[in-house]
């Protein structure tokens, strides 16, 4: 092959790796959507796994993934808004039902009812560390905290009132 | 253009090329069905994918077991733990609005809970025949 010819093979080359490239890139965007991840993986339900940078890092970066079902409903996000990221878990009728965040007052895991109605919530802040369990018909509450006072287990009844306490 | 100004073009621009490939692919957002993360040994370690039941996230240790998962189960929220070996031994569940806690042993027996009930919070330890053992109020 003559330096003519291998200087050709090359610009090809590097012309097709650049389409590719840009393609990804514009398909990463909100308006492409999917089809992106079509040409990532020919499989019928669009997987995304990083892709780029063979050979060295493999990273895709966004502000936001949003994971879709098959009627294209959001169903999960995971974020990272404002510099505080989270992951939150929709249900089919749109309702938040999960949500793991880490804020600059703590980080925290939060459980959800149909209603959309925190009933079980662990959370780290300054204050120190917990798990709150609460009915969601309002019968009660269980808590068990570790605070500056030392660990604690208290469970009360629907009118707020401790039934039970350790120690 | 000469074959040296070409080659110094494609040289700039395969430079160019790489650069902007190292620093990965930046979107606002991204939209799937399926998000998959791999180790430097290409096995799937994190997943964030629709499950039989709805949204989950999954960790999977380097043997490729579960070894955490948040997602909803049959319509209802809930974090598992898993130990080596795959098996559930923690979890903390909302089902039908009643939240709990549960530590199962290694046979998956529930041993430990903290749970809300219609009738109000109950904390009970149980034996290996999941038999209580111990609980209050």
């Amino acid at each position: 092959m003559t330096t003519e010819e291998r200087l050709a093979k090359v610009e090809r080359e590097l012309g097709r790796a650049k389409r590719r490239s840009r393609w990804l890139l514009a398909a990463l965007g909100l308006t492409a959507g999917a089809f992106a991840l079509a040409w990532i993986f020919a499989g019928a339900a669009p997987t995304l796994q990083a892709q780029v940078g063979a050979g060295a890092e493999r990273v895709v970066r966004a502000n936001r993934f949003v994971l879709e079902d098959e009627s294209g409903k959001p169903r999960a996000m995971l974020y990272a808004g404002k510099g505080e990221p989270g992951l939150t878990l929709f249900d089919e009728n749109g309702k938040v039902r999960a949500m793991l965040s880490a804020t600059a007052d703590g980080s925290g895991l939060s459980l959800l009812d149909a209603a959309g109605k925190p009933c079980a919530g662990l959370v780290v802040n300054a204050g120190g560390s917990g798990l709150d369990l609460s009915y969601a018909a309002g019968k009660g509450r269980a808590l068990l905290a570790v605070v500056k006072s030392g660990p604690g287990l208290r469970l009360y009844d629907e009118n707020d009132k401790v039934i039970w306490r350790a120690p | 253009m000469t074959t040296e100004e070409r080659l110094e073009k494609v040289e700039r621009e395969l430079a160019e090329f790489r650069e902007q490939l190292a620093k990965g692919v930046t979107a606002h957002a991204v939209r799937v069905r399926r998000l998959v993360l791999v180790d430097d040994a290409d096995r799937e370690r994190a997943m964030l994918e629709i499950g039989a039941c709805g949204p989950r996230l999954r960790l999977l240790d380097a043997a490729g077991k579960p070894r955490a998962a948040l997602g909803l189960g049959a319509g209802e929220p809930g974090l598992d733990l898993f130990n080596a070996a795959g098996e559930e031994r923690a979890e903390l569940v909302v089902d039908a609005g009643e939240p709990g806690l549960a530590l199962f042993d290694e046979a998956g027996m529930a041993r430990a809970g903290l749970a809300m009930t219609p009738a109000g919070p109950v904390l009970g330890l149980f034996d290996a025949a999941g038999r209580s053992i111990w609980s209050a109020p």
